[in-house]
């Protein structure tokens, strides 16, 4: 897995490219846990090239999307493809998270 | 013994002696090689300077002498014509070149034909030595002995001037090679009237030419302007042969040249083959006569020197070889002492030996370098092991602790089947295998007031952290369930004690389920996990409808909602965690739904722990050694 982060204004946008596993989760939540202290920022993650998520990779992503909203921020996860999708439906997450 | 000589030839020692020797054997070689070469040369350069010197000295003396009588035939010839009045004061003339000159033999005055008209036809006073050595003079032609045509005669009157005969052998007075001096006297008018002639005898030369003692054993040779021996020392040759008839049937270059050069006076030298041996011939011209002086010697006499020198250096070279073995070899063998002893150091340590004592290395080179390492080694060991063993130590506490861990994971869900022997009603079967020691998923059902309660479970991640998450909702769900009706009642409170203080956001998904084993009506709730299969009894295979709500301990007070279908009897309820349909091989290829799906169909009419085995199994052929990527659970039940 790799992990891409640009940042605008009030906008960090982090592309992942691979598979969002046990192995890889820790890493990803190492690289997004320094803007959870951040106040109300735009939190963006860009699915484009996600190949696959675990339920460990949904706990990161429910992780930041509890402390970003917490801080009055926004987390919004775009375009992620059919697979990763139907996770999301099955397990309901796609309920409580901003997908566009 | 036997040991030492496998030691040297397999051993570093034995093959650095092996160059050493080699390469001074060629060097030496080489080196004797060029300097018997040069030596041979010198000594060529010397015997030819050696030997010209030696035959330019014997012709010096030849030339002399020839030219004494030459000059005393000079001094004479003037008076001849003074006193050809008196034909007999021709005698007092040859007398007195007799008594002049030692080396002349014979002397004559050979008048033309009828010169005298009184002394007759044949007219030619002699004066010769004979065997007493007193002088003696007659008159030499007549009837018998027409000197006219003799060559001593006539060649010279041909030529028109003074001639050396070639030598011939004198059987009439001293048995002895002579060679005779011819000069033609000429009156007024340019007209030959007489020839004035000196016998030589060349006993002399023979003597000379002997002596000349170049070489221990060289010998000498003269042969006549027509190639004739004059000196041999094979008697029997002397102007019977030669050098041509002697040697005929030899084509060689070498004696060509020797040929050519004798017959035009040349001097030079050759290097003759003959019989198998080789011999160099040195040659020299007495200009005067065109008679050609050889020296010829072997060979083997010339280099005889050199062969002793030679064999002397052999036994030389062969010693200092022998001295530079034996030296280089301790030498060498001394230098490399102390690897064996690394090596033995190395095998010990091997066997765990780590405070073995190192070889005592004084020098400060590549061996001092070796023996740091080793050093290095030894410390760096003793450091690894000891941190190994603690590692080690470490390791197995956890290990011993997760296998602990492992069965007491086990004994928190059913493990006995089938679990209802007694019931006839409902046949249910369940497998749950952790990826590693202990695992996130979970399975539990029990039977109260005909009623089956049953949940299947996967908590987020799997090891240790999710095992822990696993325990408590195992046993929240045995100590909560039967006092709720409703399924979605029970999955709230198993939330709400989850999501209390879950700090780290752990999840667990579930799908609860109430059979009533009476009617077949079926209450479920779904947090978050995949759908459960419907396998009918006509071996159709379908999702149960699910609402997802939520996986558990994610939001206190999410509102869960429940569903109700009912089952027929002969339907089955197939339950399973994402470890069946997201199992993956080497090439990262999912088992898959649809391979799920149509696995229960072509097995529906099984029982459910045969079709639980046999999804175990296609999910292992599957996998294909490829290591299990998560925990796999399922649980099977059929309503009879």
């Amino acid at each position: 897995m790799k992990t891409e982060i640009t940042q605008t204004d009030n906008t960090v946008t982090v592309s992942v490219c691979g598979r969002l596993d046990t192995v890889t989760s820790a890493e990803f939540e190492k690289t997004l846990a320094p803007h959870f202290a951040t106040q109300g920022l735009e939190l963006v993650l860009d699915c484009r090239e996600m190949e696959y998520i675990s339920s460990a990779g949904l706990r990161v992503v429910l992780t930041a999307h509890k402390n970003v909203t917490a801080k009055g921020g926004r987390f919004i996860i775009r375009n992620i493809n059919k697979e990763v999708h139907s996770v999301f439906d099955m397990t309901g997450f796609s309920r409580i998270l901003t997908i566009e | 013994m036997k040991k030492n000589r496998k030691k040297l030839r397999g051993s570093i020692s034995g093959r650095l002696t092996a160059r050493v020797l080699i390469v001074s054997a060629i060097i030496f070689t080489l080196t004797f090689t060029v300097f018997l070469r040069m030596a041979a040369n010198k000594v060529r350069e010397e015997a030819t300077h050696k030997a010209h010197s030696e035959l330019s000295n014997a012709i010096h003396q030849i030339d002399a002498v020839l030219e004494s009588v030459e000059v005393a035939i000079e001094n004479t010839a003037w008076i001849v014509p003074h006193r050809l009045d008196s034909p007999d004061f021709m005698y007092d003339i040859t007398e007195r070149l007799l008594k002049n000159n030692e080396f002349i033999y014979g002397s004559s005055i050979a008048f033309e034909p009828g010169y005298f008209g009184s002394e007759g036809h044949f007219f030619a006073p002699y004066s010769y030595r004979d065997e007493n050595g007193e002088i003696k003079s007659k008159q030499l032609g007549s009837e018998t002995y027409d000197y006219h045509y003799m060559d001593w005669y006539q060649i010279p009157k041909l030529l028109d001037r003074p001639y050396w005969s070639e030598p011939y052998y004198d059987d009439g007075g001293g048995d002895m090679i002579m060679t005779t001096y011819s000069k033609p006297l000429y009156d007024s008018d340019g007209k030959m009237y007489a020839m004035i002639t000196a016998d030589l005898s060349l006993e002399w030369l023979t003597d000379l030419v002997g002596k000349i003692k170049a070489f221990d054993t060289s010998y000498n040779l003269m042969v006549s302007r027509n190639s004739s021996y004059i000196v041999n020392p094979n008697r029997d040759l002397i102007l019977n042969e030669t050098i041509f008839s002697s040697t005929y049937g030899d084509n060689e270059e070498s004696l060509k040249k020797l040929q050519d050069d004798m017959v035009n006076c040349r001097a030079g030298e050759v290097l003759r083959k003959n019989n198998g041996a080789r011999y160099f011939v040195f040659y020299s011209p007495v200009e005067t006569t065109c008679w050609s002086v050889a020296i010829v010697c072997p060979v083997s006499e010339l280099y005889k020197g050199v062969k002793k020198m030679r064999d002397t250096l052999i036994v030389l070279g062969v010693l200092s070889l022998i001295l530079m073995i034996a030296m280089s070899h301790k030498g060498i063998r001394k230098v490399v002492a102390p690897i064996e002893e690394f090596s033995d150091v190395a095998k010990k340590i091997a066997n765990g030996d780590f405070a073995v004592e190192l070889p005592k290395i004084r020098s400060n080179d590549e061996l001092k370098e070796l023996h740091d390492s080793f050093e290095h080694l030894q410390h760096s060991l003793v450091q690894y092991i000891e941190e190994l063993k603690s590692t080690t130590a470490n390791k197995e506490r956890i290990e011993s602790e997760l296998r602990i861990a492992h069965s007491i994971q086990m004994g928190m869900i059913p493990k006995i089947f089938p679990p209802f022997p007694e019931r006839d009603d409902v046949a249910l079967a369940a497998k749950l295998v952790p990826a590693k020691e202990v695992g996130g998923d979970l399975y539990d059902f029990f039977i109260e007031n005909e009623k089956l309660y049953f949940i299947i479970g996967d908590v987020s991640g799997k090891g240790i952290p999710a095992s822990l998450v696993m325990a408590v909702t195992c046993r929240l769900f045995r100590s909560v369930a039967s006092h709720f009706d409703k399924p979605e009642d029970i999955i709230s409170s198993l939330n709400e004690s989850l999501a209390d203080g879950n700090d780290s956001n752990m999840f667990c998904t579930a799908f609860l389920g109430i059979l009533d084993l009476k009617t077949g009506q079926l209450q479920y709730c779904n947090a978050g996990h995949n759908a459960p299969l419907i396998i009918d009894n006509e071996g159709k295979v379908s999702p149960i409808k699910v609402i997802p709500n939520l996986p558990l301990g994610l939001f206190s007070g999410f509102p869960y909602q429940g569903q109700e279908t009912v089952i027929d009897k002969q339907m089955m309820i197939y339950m399973f965690t994402d470890g069946v349909n997201e199992a993956e091989n080497r090439n990262m290829e999912q088992f898959g739904d649809e391979r799920l799906i149509s696995l229960l169909r072509s097995n529906s009419s099984l029982e459910p722990n045969e079709i639980l085995e046999k999804t175990f199994a296609e999910v292992k052929l599957h996998a294909n050694g490829a290591d299990q990527s998560d925990d796999i659970t399922i649980m099977c039940i059929k309503y009879c």
